[in-house]
């Protein structure tokens, strides 16, 4: 061997300027020695490495770890264990924090919203958790107020996260920067909100050892900012007035006595000192409405920008981004034909407080489609179809828009689907009419339109419908049928009402200017991170893929002709191994790859399951997918392996429990009268209790399970051996509709 | 039993000859190995199906590391330390109301909270010179819990009270006010690795606490503390194995400045995890220097005074 007078950080070192993104690997993945350093955690020998360090070798760095992660986001290496590579993850997102790495933070604060789901699948308790070290490195290094949405969050508890990560949203909210990205001055009073929030959350969730946490939090918040007891009290108890939490409230008084009285006495007063403003009102929603109808948007800028400002002014202070998220979503509507740019931003502005509310997904792609980014729309549509399957409005809007580019054979199969698995909507029904027209299925869109109006006699578009076809229009105008069917959006957006998936804030600005002379159309990819960076690429049509996929293969279930159902699991083989050998890591696509995998009943998706577990230890998808597997194979699941699920993914407990349920129908011994006993319990909970990310599919998948497994079965009572025959009556007529519901609420992330 | 068991191995063939060439901070490392007398063969072979034949410094690392992430810093469980297959090097007779003492670098401490390294060692001084006080207590339970939820269960190293309390305490028991406590102890210890150069000062805590806090953590297992080895931790050259004959504990190198005559040998173990608590701060401080004594030096007094009794020496 080589003698050398280099210490192996000087051997490093030259490595470094020679190739500084393989060094760097070596260094974050284990393979350099770093000599006197080496038995240090890996942040803190790159902080002695390169904190004394010029610039020029610093900025090296931030380079160097920025490339680094772009090299393994949702692509780890094949060989690596998931507990190592969530420690080397940790690793690096500490360094970033650590070493005030800016190009590397702002990549990640561009990336997080697509990397979180898979950061996730490597959680293997606190001390081994990605997802939450990339986040407290995003809130310690905050440069705007980009990310406070995902710090409201947070707190709110309103994604399915452990506890700890309530933690996190305060630490976000106390590093909240000031607007104009200076530090914050003291505390701001959204911490408050959010101290607020997170009991609130705690106390309806009945989270184990969460009022503990939250006095810890609290305690340590008073602590570090001290002010005297009737600060706390005049800016807590308004708050605490404005959102009953209940016997959280009692939380409040064990870390600030007198809290309660002053309470109290504001109570007879009935005029609660309160410290936050209050939304625009309907009024001047209904005079800004007035003017855009009225006048060129150019005479009315000042005003509007008002406008706006005091929806954001209320949004900051008190967290409350419900009017906000519909607001700018119904003026981007009115005015996208009039301003594409102010219209885009305010959709953006509106997704990124309200990332899981499907309105500021069909909004946005409402808008792209208009300014022809037809592929950014679609998959803006397909992402949507994916996080919220219990969204109707979603399918219509993506088929509609297959329709235009004359994909009428897809967009046939997403409504024929889309009236499976929402047998009470007629919109679909209608839509589907209209495509059955343009594929030349005259007597098939007609029966169908006669079909609707017995079940919904009401309807009157498919009475118009139906009436045009029928006099002779041999296609009538769809986009009008449309139109009527979502006139009532203005008022009452369907979007507005459903909430569902995850959720993390993506890269684009909080604040868009008005700028109505500038000319020109601003295009996504233009669109830069607060930070001044370009976002990270978006690999818009892994989407589309994931998306067809998942079409081809719940249509190969239903098709009857064995060549055309061999075509469609071809088709779909074809699409999710391209989209896996863009994104390896990609955990909706590994999820649609496992359901083929079983439907094909492959013995690879043994080896499938078991590599894809051991790489993500955390996806419910694919321990489900593995027990669906041992199920086929007639493999014995043991109860543990169960309570273990129920245990780790308390939050999705309907799926698992419909999971297990179908296990027994199919292939259980003994169990299916408990099975289907508990089922019918975990139905009757109450689902305000969840996370706002999974309530609305929760409440999707409750009620067409309800309808398609226990039809007219009473819910009230307990289930016996004699009471199940009509159940698995059900079972066997509507085993693929539930099990698709497993696989889609699965793969809602 | 070591890797010398089969020394026509490739694995030790690789060992020897690095160990021969090479850097001195990296020769030490597969000197460690060579020298190891207290891997079961359990252990050896749990240890090579993480690292095969490497090919070069770099594999091995890769394994090593790959060993400890796997075997060693579990996030649940016990680690391979305190199973039947480190039986040997299990410790199970200590006298329950010693304390130990344990320097932690603190640098990721206030984190969770957003501290810096100056205001977290200043909560953390307040609280231990009057934990009483009005915030610091609250702080410092917010950064335990934060600190003992993320922890991993990888084994602590600690030594004993007695060994360096002169550092700490005068003849009389009182606290010295030493400003260059941490760097003594950092050297007394062998804590080399903590070398802040011509750069920042390291923050660090100082936990002490005894013995029956380790084994109140899960009391129905013996299993609770051990004799490091090799394949405890990740690599470290200021890390000597301790021979089997004669040494019923580790011993750690003294970095501490001065004659060979000085030199002091420190008894080390390693324990199980447990969830410290605040009561455990003894001090908190900075590491400012780089050690007293280079590795090299160290190594060699320490040899000097243990050599006969190890058992492979002479394969050096």
């Amino acid at each position: 061997m080589e003698i050398t007078n280099l210490s192996p950080i000087d051997v490093w070192f030259s490595d470094f300027e020679k190739d500084p993104l393989s060094a760097l690997d070596n260094l974050l993945r284990g393979r350099a020695y770093m000599g006197k350093l080496n038995r240090n955690e890996t942040p803190e020998i790159l902080f002695r490495l390169f904190h004394t360090k010029d610039t020029g070798i610093q900025r090296a760095l931030d380079e160097a770890m920025r490339n680094w992660f772009q090299s393994y986001w949702m692509a780890m290496p094949r060989t690596a264990a998931s507990a190592q590579w969530a420690e080397i993850l940790q690793n690096a997102f500490i360094s970033v924090q650590r070493l005030k790495l800016c190009k590397s933070y702002q990549w990640l604060s561009g990336s997080c919203f697509r990397g979180r789901s898979w950061l996730r699948s490597l959680y293997q308790g606190p001390a081994r958790d990605p997802e939450a070290s990339l986040l407290q490195t995003l809130a310690l290094r905050q440069q705007d107020r980009t990310l406070l949405p995902l710090w409201i969050r947070l707190c709110r508890m309103e994604e399915d996260l452990p506890l700890h990560y309530g933690a996190v949203g305060l630490l976000g909210l106390r590093k909240l920067p000031e607007e104009d990205g200076t530090p914050p001055g003291g505390l701001n009073p959204i911490v408050l909100q959010g101290i607020v929030d997170l009991a609130d959350a705690i106390y309806h969730r009945k989270k184990t050892q969460g009022e503990h946490l939250w006095l810890l939090e609290c305690r340590a918040i008073m602590a570090l900012y001290p002010r005297s007891t009737q600060y706390w009290i005049d800016n807590f108890s308004p708050l605490i007035h404005q959102k009953p939490i209940g016997d959280a409230a009692k939380w409040f008084n064990k870390t600030i006595p007198g809290l309660f009285d002053k309470m109290e006495q504001q109570r007879h007063d009935k005029k609660p000192t309160g410290v936050f403003s209050r939304p625009p009102s309907k009024q001047h929603l209904e005079k800004i409405l007035r003017l855009i109808e009225e006048q060129p948007l150019d005479s009315i800028k000042e005003e509007l920008q008002g406008f706006l400002e005091k929806h954001r002014h209320y949004a900051y202070q008190t967290g409350v981004s419900e009017f906000l998220a519909k607001t700018f979503c119904g003026l981007g509507n009115k005015i996208f034909k009039r301003d594409i740019n102010l219209a885009l931003d305010l959709a953006e502005e509106a997704f990124l407080w309200e990332p899981y509310n499907p309105f500021t997904w069909t909004t946005r792609a409402k808008i792209e489609e208009y300014q022809g980014n037809y592929p950014r729309s679609m998959a803006l549509l397909w992402e949507a179809k994916r996080r919220f399957p219990g969204n109707a409005h979603i399918r219509t809007e993506l088929a509609n828009l297959l329709g235009k580019d004359s994909e009428y054979k897809i967009a046939e199969i997403i409504y024929r689907q889309a009236i499976v698995d929402f047998p009470k909507d007629d919109v679909c029904r209608n839509g589907l009419a209209g495509v059955l027209l343009q594929r030349g299925k005259r007597g098939d869109a007609i029966a169908l339109l006669e079909e609707t109006i017995k079940v919904f006699p009401h309807n009157k578009v498919a009475k118009e419908f139906l009436q045009k076809v029928t006099h002779g229009e041999s296609i009538p105008d769809i986009s009008k049928v449309y139109k009527d069917d979502f006139a009532g959006e203005k008022s009452k957006p369907r979007e507005v009402e459903v909430g569902a998936k995850p959720v993390e804030s993506a890269p684009f600005p909080t604040k868009t200017k008005i700028d109505i002379d500038e000319p020109g159309q601003k295009k996504p990819s233009e669109l830069k991170t607060a930070g001044g960076e370009e976002e990270a690429p978006v690999e818009d049509n892994i989407e589309e893929k994931i998306g067809m996929t998942n079409l081809y293969r719940l249509e190969s279930r239903t098709v009857d002709n064995e060549k055309e159902r061999e075509g469609c699991k071809e088709k779909a083989f074809s699409l999710i191994k391209d989209a896996l050998q863009k994104t390896p890591d990609n955990v909706p696509a590994l999820l649609e790859n496992g359901w083929l995998l079983l439907d094909e009943a492959a013995d690879h998706a043994r080896d499938f399951f078991s590599d894809q577990l051991k790489r993500h230890p955390h996806v419910l998808g694919l321990h489900l997918g593995n027990l669906r597997y041992k199920g086929q194979k007639a493999i014995t699941i043991n109860r543990q392996e169960w309570a273990d699920l129920f245990e780790n993914f308390s939050g999705s407990s309907t799926v698992i429990n419909l999971e297990r349920t179908l296990h027994e129908m199919s292939h259980g011994n003994g169990g299916r009268v408990t099975a289907l006993d508990d089922l019918r319990r975990q139905l009757a909970k109450n689902t305000n209790q969840l996370p706002a990310t999974l309530r609305e599919n929760e409440r999707w998948a409750v009620s067409l399970v309800k309808q398609s497994l226990f039809g007219n079965i009473n819910l009230g009572e307990s289930l016996t051996e004699d009471s199940i025959p009509p159940i698995i009556a059900n079972y066997k007529r509507h085993e693929h509709l539930l099990k698709g519901i497993v696989e889609q609420c699965v793969s809602a992330i | 039993m070591a890797f010398q068991k089969t020394k026509s191995s490739s694995f030790y063939q690789f060992l020897k000859t690095t160990a021969k060439g090479s850097h001195p901070e990296l020769r030490v490392i597969a000197e460690n190995f060579i020298l190891e007398e207290r891997l079961t063969g359990q252990r050896e072979d749990s240890y090579e199906s993480h690292i095969a034949a490497p090919a070069n410094v770099g594999d091995w690392q890769e394994g090593h590391e790959g060993y400890v992430a796997e075997k060693i810093n579990v996030v649940s469980g016990t680690p391979e330390t305190f199973t039947a297959q480190n039986q040997p090097n299990l410790i199970s007779k200590l006298d329950e109301n010693q304390y130990l003492v344990r320097l932690e670098n603190a640098t990721r401490l206030g984190n969770a909270l957003g501290l810096t390294n100056n205001e977290l060692i200043d909560y953390l001084s307040t609280f231990i010179k009057n934990p009483g006080d009005k915030d610091a207590p609250a702080i410092v339970e917010k950064i335990l819990a934060d600190w003992n939820k993320t922890r991993d269960h990888r084994p602590v190293f600690v030594g004993f009270w007695d060994e360096v309390k002169d550092l700490m305490v005068d003849p009389e028991g009182k606290d010295r006010d030493a400003p260059e406590w941490a760097n003594r102890l950092r050297d007394r210890f062998g804590l080399g690795h903590y070398d802040p150069d011509e750069g920042e000062p390291i923050p660090v805590v100082l936990l002490r606490y005894r013995v029956s806090d380790v084994i109140n953590g899960r009391p129905a297992d013996p299993k609770f503390a051990a004799v490091p080895n090799v394949l405890d931790s990740k690599w470290s050259p200021f890390f000597c194995p301790t021979p089997v004959n004669g040494w019923n504990e580790g011993q750690s190198l003294d970095l501490t400045a001065g004659n060979k005559d000085e030199y002091a040998l420190n008894c080390e173990i390693v324990h199980r995890y447990i969830a410290y608590r605040a009561s455990y701060f003894y001090r908190a401080g900075w590491i400012t220097k780089s050690p007293g004594r280079t590795c090299e030096e160290a190594r060699r007094i320490h040899f000097s005074l243990l050599q006969n009794d190890y058992k492979y020496f002479s394969e050096l």
